[in-house]
């Protein structure tokens, strides 16, 4: 805040450590973009570090990064950024697998990352949308762990949806 | 390996929250914990569309099977949406169910009375009704106080309340005026102040308090004109039961008393 007083945007730093002892400085505007730091940051204030026990270094890097480009991309409101980060997005999640958006998704949710949650949920629906169940299984190697029989009886009870 | 299936039910109600009926049906069968996911997605959340959807899917079922049981399990933020369920619960009623259970997922706190009052006309509408459970919902009647002719409860046997909080006492003596057949009552920290139990078929009374509930608006009182009353179960902190009355009417033949 002290030589910055002329611009608008506050380009204060917030140390953000995982449970592994990774830290990562980012500005509060990228950390902000995620609920639980936005609440932490309003209710403390004056605090620097935050502590984040439930994550771990190598996907809170991985969450700041999508912050990172949707607060710069957000402070611009331009029509064509809106394309930039809808394909950055669609990047993003092209080739995660599924340890990796497990992870991502835990870590996304505890962090109150709405919109985040929302991509990553999105990418998981597509990977079921319009597919077999046993492709769906061996897509995420489910194991059917159903009683003989209960799998055929539920299916019988959902006849409209395996026509 | 499977991770997928081992996030959080409320994760994977947000991965249901993007795919069709269809699709979710599909998924209902993948495994245990997608069924469970599944069965209690709150679907009502999205777009009218959505409703519309479920609209079909219930007309569907309509063709070849009967509803008996309708179990809703739904986050009610607001009074559209309650209204959206009280669309499903009207066209059920066609079916003369028997057993009508409905969840709030959202918290009573975040909601007015206003909010939840389109639900009450098309569920006590319900005249098949032997039972009936409502969980997380606050309750109010339009006011003045419905006659006997819009709540047709008139088969009630049991009636459940958890976290419900009643405007006042009127809402309560409505619902019981108009189930006369009631014999099994469960009230679990009901939200209101003081309780009338008029019920002359009433068998089983269990009024079940804990701590969690806010202070004041729990039952303080409680007076019971139940002739045919055999069980009474209380279960509260002792700080509740110095306040609880009971009129000399009582011959409950079991009377349990739980204090911590």
């Amino acid at each position: 805040m002290s030589s910055s007083s002329t611009t608008t945007t506050t380009t204060r730093l917030l140390m953000l450590k995982a449970s592994d002892g990774v830290t990562f400085e980012v500005e509060e505007a990228v950390a902000t973009k995620l609920g639980a730091i936005n609440n932490m940051v309003e209710e403390e204030g004056s605090e620097d570090l935050i502590c984040l026990p439930n994550v771990n270094g190598k996907f809170l890097g991985m969450v700041l990064e999508w912050c990172k480009k949707h607060a710069n991309n957000n402070t611009n409101s331009d029509k064509g950024n809106d394309e930039v980060n809808k394909w950055w997005d669609k990047e993003f999640v092209m080739d995660l697998d599924q340890n990796t958006l497990y992870h991502l998704l835990m870590a996304a949710d505890y962090l109150s990352g709405t919109e985040l949650v929302d991509l990553l949920t999105e990418k998981v629906a597509s990977m079921i949308r319009g597919k077999k169940v046993e492709e769906i299984r061996e897509t995420f190697k489910i194991k059917s762990d159903f009683l003989p029989g209960q799998e055929e009886e539920i299916r019988k009870k959902n006849s409209w949806a395996f026509e | 390996m499977d991770r997928i299936s081992g996030l959080p039910e409320c994760i994977l109600h947000k991965i249901l929250g993007h795919l069709s009926p269809e699709s979710i049906a599909r998924a209902s069968v993948l495994s245990k914990s997608w069924r469970s996911a599944c069965i209690s997605f709150p679907d009502f959340t999205s777009s009218e569309n959505h409703t519309f959807q479920h609209k079909a899917f219930l007309k569907h079922m309509n063709d070849d099977m009967q509803i008996r049981e309708l179990f809703i399990s739904a986050l009610v933020p607001d009074a559209h949406t309650a209204s959206a369920i009280a669309q499903v619960i009207s066209l059920a009623r066609i079916q003369n169910p028997s057993s009508i259970k409905l969840r709030s997922l959202s918290s009573i706190w975040g909601n007015s009375f206003e909010d939840h009052e389109p639900l009450w006309d098309s569920l006590f509408a319900c005249s098949s009704l032997y039972e009936l459970s409502l969980k997380e919902f606050r309750m109010r009647f339009s006011s003045p106080w419905p006659s006997t002719s819009t709540l047709m409860t008139s088969a009630l046997r049991k009636l459940t309340l958890t976290n419900v909080v009643l405007e006042d006492e009127t809402a309560m003596r409505s619902i019981l005026a108009a189930s006369p057949l009631l014999e099994d009552l469960v009230l679990v920290d009901l939200g209101l102040s003081k309780l009338e139990v008029c019920s002359p078929k009433l068998k089983t009374l269990r009024i079940l308090l804990t701590t969690r509930m806010m202070s004041g608006i729990v039952v303080s009182s409680v007076e019971l004109e139940a002739m045919n009353l055999q069980y009474l179960d209380l279960c509260a902190p002792m700080s509740y039961c110095r306040y609880l009355q009971h009129t000399p009417l009582l011959r409950a033949r079991a009377y349990h008393l739980h204090l911590d």
